[in-house]
């Protein structure tokens, strides 16, 4: 009971900062898996030029499938213990693999620049492996999450200064 | 036969008196106490022609270059001023099809010859024949292998679309060994330097492969669950020290070449990675967080006992242990920025090698004088190889994009080549 009421309490917290789970259509439309939202909610969300004139698919035509963006959680510099902010994101990330049990996540760890390549590698690996024993306990089961560390091989910003580096020492989550 | 050893006692003693009273006089000694082996050059009394004066010059560039890298040498201007302990005379002969060098190495002193040698040469292996006199040099003053016919592998490429290379040491015989662009690290040559072990995602994840010298053929060696990564060959060839997490946890492990056995050697919930063998087989270093910041650690093979090497700063990674055993070389973050180290096993002594740039992933020479390691000391990141002690630093590779993760072939990979040619 008392497990109930704190994960109720945590999806909560998780709705009131806003930050939970988006359920964001496909930007490819041939694919043929819109929600049936309108241009304007697309528009709004960036998705869509103003200017776009295509037809919105019916609802009817549609498959029961959304895409799911889970957020991906930043670290500090050499360490690959979760943040505050890391377990917030991951308790939503966990919330919306709950939901949708069919979804399997690769998550990826990552390093900024400085250190040396080996050991980025295996911080990379603890980084996501930390992710991923936070989700498994959550209750994912491990068999749903893989993970692949690419060290300081895959930026997500190219920069050379403290703002990119702290965007890329990070763990992301990619649905399969 | 008791006779015969004192004489031999006094023979060695003599010979140890008179070498001192030899050296005190000419042997430069640099700061770090090293001693180097002046060497002159006898002037050509040749009238060479045309073709022949070009392959005579082309011969003694290459010949000059390879001494001066080697470690051992000053190369003395003036051989009756400078007073050389060793002198070399060239001379050449013949053309473009009967082309040969003849090598006089003396004693200035006693003016004694050390060896007289002819070496046949085309014109087109002009260098590679210098490489052979060189090292034959090398050897017939130092008594060890020099590195004048050595190589390199090393990576090139953007940052996770790179490919494997390797080098001469001359900086000729680029090779490109891998075909497809991938994450690419981390190579490792077999103690015969026939072949190396590499790291490429190119199957997705991480995963050792084994490929032979020449990029022919290729296999996969190690493709556990999670990461597998940071090779290092056994020094007798039949293992190699990987690191996986398959267990949950980044830690090294021993696998045989076969594939037959697997020997976990680190235990810690932190990071165990980036293990390198001691040359006698029996030890390894490797990096771990254990102490909470990345340090080095050197465990025996079969992973009882564990001692700590490096004390001094917060992140010491990526250990290369000598192949003399004395010194173990890594990469350690000094003022925000990182630098090439060395320690000895024990962790009494270090020895900062670099100050410019950051400098990564060292490797020794063969001969243990010297390491080779990635830089940014010029900007974008190159290779460089450097004294161990850490002078005379430079640049191996031009002209290819981001060269990074430098290893040394443990052996000369020409050696029938160059018999063939003496």
């Amino acid at each position: 009971m008392k497990v109930l009421v704190i994960i109720a309490l945590m999806l909560c917290v998780a709705c009131w900062v806003g930050c939970g789970p988006k359920k964001v259509s496909p930007v490819d439309e041939a694919e043929g898996e819109d929600m049936g939202r309108t241009d304007a909610d697309r528009t709004r969300e960036g998705e869509l030029d103003p200017g776009d004139t295509e037809e919105p698919i019916s609802p009817l035509d549609a498959e029961d499938e959304e895409e799911i963006i889970l957020d991906h959680i930043n670290f500090d510099y050499d360490k690959y213990n979760l943040s505050d902010d890391a377990t917030t994101a991951l308790s939503n990330n966990g919330a919306a693999l709950m939901d949708n049990p069919d979804l399997h996540v690769l998550i990826e760890g990552h390093c900024d620049e400085r250190g040396t390549e080996e050991y980025n590698l295996a911080l990379g690996e603890k980084r996501a492996l930390a992710a991923r024993d936070f989700l498994t306990r959550f209750g994912i089961a491990k068999s749903r999450l893989s993970i692949v560390s690419y060290g300081e091989e895959r930026p997500a910003d190219p920069g050379h200064h403290e703002a990119a580096w702290a965007r890329n020492r990070r763990a992301m989550f990619v649905l399969r | 036969m008791r006779y015969t050893l004192i004489l031999t006692l006094i023979v060695v003693f003599t010979a140890v008196t008179a070498s001192h009273s030899e050296t005190d006089v000419h042997i430069k000694v640099t700061t770090e106490g090293a001693m180097l082996i002046r060497i002159g050059f006898v002037g050509s009394k040749q009238e060479l022609k045309d073709d022949l004066a070009a392959y005579h010059g082309e011969f003694l560039k290459t010949l000059k270059t390879d001494l001066d890298i080697s470690g051992y040498f000053e190369i003395v201007k003036d051989i009756e001023a400078d007073m050389p302990h060793a002198v070399v005379e060239v001379l050449a002969e013949g053309g473009r099809t009967d082309l040969s060098f003849d090598i006089d190495l003396r004693d200035r002193a006693s003016t004694q010859s050390i060896f007289k040698r002819r070496y046949g040469a085309s014109p087109t292996g002009i260098v590679m024949v210098a490489h052979v006199v060189a090292d034959d040099i090398v050897y017939a003053l130092t008594g060890r292998t020099g590195i004048a016919n050595t190589h390199l592998a090393f990576v090139a490429g953007e940052k996770g679309s790179s490919y494997l290379y390797s080098i001469h040491i001359d900086g000729s015989q680029l090779v490109k060994l891998t075909k497809s662009p991938s994450i690419v690290m981390s190579p490792s040559w077999s103690p015969e330097g026939k072949r190396m072990a590499y790291v490429s995602y190119e199957g997705g994840n991480s995963a050792v492969y084994v490929i032979d010298a020449g990029g022919r053929s290729k296999t996969r060696f190690a493709s556990f669950e999670g990461m597998n990564a940071t090779p290092a060959w056994s020094p007798e060839g039949d293992r190699i020290a990987v690191t996986l997490s398959k267990d949950g946890n980044p830690e090294v492990y021993i696998l045989s070449l076969d594939g037959t056995t697997r020997k976990r050697i680190t235990y810690f919930s932190g990071i165990d990675c980036s293990p390198t063998w001691a040359p006698n087989g029996l030890e390894l270093a490797f990096t771990s967080d254990r102490a909470g910041t990345p340090q080095v650690f050197v465990t025996d093979s079969e992973g009882l006992s564990t001692r700590r090497v490096t004390y001094e700063g917060g992140y010491n990674t990526s250990p290369a242990w000598s192949p003399e055993g004395d010194l173990i070389a890594y990469v350690s973050r000094i003022d925000g920025r990182f630098q090439i180290c060395t320690v000895d096993p024990f962790g009494i002594t270090t020895q900062v090698l670099t100050d410019r740039g950051s400098n990564e992933d060292p490797s020794w020479s063969p001969d243990g004088m010297h390491i080779v390691f990635s830089s940014t000391r010029r900007g974008n990141s190159s290779i460089y190889i450097m004294n161990k002690d850490g002078s005379a630093k430079r640049r191996i590779v031009d002209g290819l994009n981001h060269p990074r993760n430098p290893a040394w072939a443990s052996e000369p990979r020409h050696e029938k080549t160059s018999q063939a040619e003496r």
